[in-house]
């Protein structure tokens, strides 16, 4: 979240101060040496074990039509894709939504970004304070989030005012903050020792629900106006 | 330096707060949150210093989200061969390699060629990430997973 606005930043000052806009990139890379010294110094167990994912004498092959033979990759990856498909679509549409419907400036329409972040970083903050005390079955999480982020969302498109809109959209940025969360415990507790293949598979199923969201949205945007 | 001098048990019981595994974490959020959308964020000193049609700005992030995804088909069996530590180390060198590449670039092309390792480096650093969570935090993995999601709002 801070990272572009940092790079955008020092694009603007290197130009002021007579710099490259290279050393942004340079310093990226810095933090990518700083983690790798820092990975050079972990122990290997602590991490789970080398090559603990490949099991004792079980080839990736076998490993990866494990996993793909359980049911579980598919529910979890149909979540993912739906959780990304909304939260993507809202997030890139609300605010034309509400310069269109309520006639609002665009630095007002970018405040319901700004809120659904915050709301989204509480939301984890809460989350993982209330976990970290009480064991919540992830299934039960999702189930009970997802149908509040989607009243949540139906609320903030339906909204008669902005303020209402704005605070509607920071809830669904607390209740969709959970989601992701729970959805990668999920799979962390069904494919032990398998969870490398795992979680491959699910972030490549959920980008194309992500994708997939703003293509909808955008092509359903297009059509409403053709029509 | 870091190192963790307890047995893995240990994990299990004690605050999350007092481990190295999970400030490695929570850094490795962090630095990866910080770069993963450096893409999008250069457009216009592309434009200015390549010359970059939109085309060609999109289609650096068309080769980053399909490195991703070719990630997610091959990742698995390369973690499960080589192991998380040096598979994080791997990604790592890869990711740094790229941000420099993309930094140093005197033609866009280069900046495509960067994209594309970019995209691969910040999916394995993802999945990586999730499974330590997943083999170390056993029992209170649901909110490690939170706390280091806190750490890349709105990330990959």
């Amino acid at each position: 979240m801070i990272g572009p606005a940092v790079l955008g930043w020092w694009f603007v000052q290197a130009d002021r101060w007579q710099m490259s806009w290279r050393l942004g990139f340079f310093a990226g890379a810095g933090v990518m040496g700083v983690l790798l010294v820092w990975a050079l110094f972990m122990r290997s167990e602590s991490m789970g074990g080398e090559g603990s994912q490949s099991g004792v004498g079980t080839a990736a092959a076998s490993v990866m039509k494990d996993v793909l033979g359980s049911p579980v990759i598919y529910v979890a990856s149909l979540l993912g894709f739906f959780h990304g498909l909304a939260q993507a679509g809202m997030l890139s549409f609300v605010g034309q939504l509400y310069q269109t419907k309520h006639y609002i400036d665009p630095a007002r329409a970018a405040l319901f970004l700004s809120v659904n972040a915050g709301g989204v970083l509480g939301g984890r903050l809460l989350f993982s304070a209330l976990t970290s005390r009480w064991k919540i079955p992830e299934l039960v999480v999702i189930t009970l989030c997802a149908a509040g982020e989607t009243a949540a969302f139906l609320a903030t498109i339906g909204s008669p005012s902005y303020l209402l809109g704005i605070l509607m959209f920071t809830l669904s940025g607390v209740l969709v903050s959970t989601i992701g969360p729970s959805l990668s415990s999920y799979l962390g507790g069904r494919f032990v020792g398998r969870t490398a293949t795992a979680f491959a598979l699910f972030a490549g199923l959920s980008n194309v629900g992500a994708a997939g969201g703003v293509l909808f949205c955008g092509g359903y945007r297009q059509s409403s106006r053709g029509g | 330096m870091v190192k963790t001098d307890t047995p893995e048990v240990d994990s299990k019981t004690r605050p999350v707060w007092t481990d190295p595994v999970f400030w490695f974490l929570i850094a490795l959020g962090l630095g990866y949150g910080s770069i993963f959308n450096i893409l999008p964020a250069s457009f216009p000193i592309f434009r200015r210093e390549f010359g970059a049609t939109l085309e060609q700005m999109g289609r650096s992030q068309f080769l980053y989200f399909g490195s991703s995804l070719a990630f997610s088909i091959v990742g698995g069996a390369v973690i499960g061969r080589i192991g998380l530590r040096r598979s994080a180390m791997v990604a790592l060198i890869i990711a740094g390699t790229a941000v420099l590449l993309i930094g140093t670039a005197a033609k866009f092309n280069v900046v495509l060629a960067g994209a594309v390792f970019f995209g691969f480096s910040i999916a394995a650093l993802v999945v990586i990430g999730s499974s330590i969570i997943s083999g170390h935090f056993v029992e209170n993995r649901q909110s490690v997973f939170s706390l280091q999601a806190s750490a890349t709002p709105g990330g990959p």
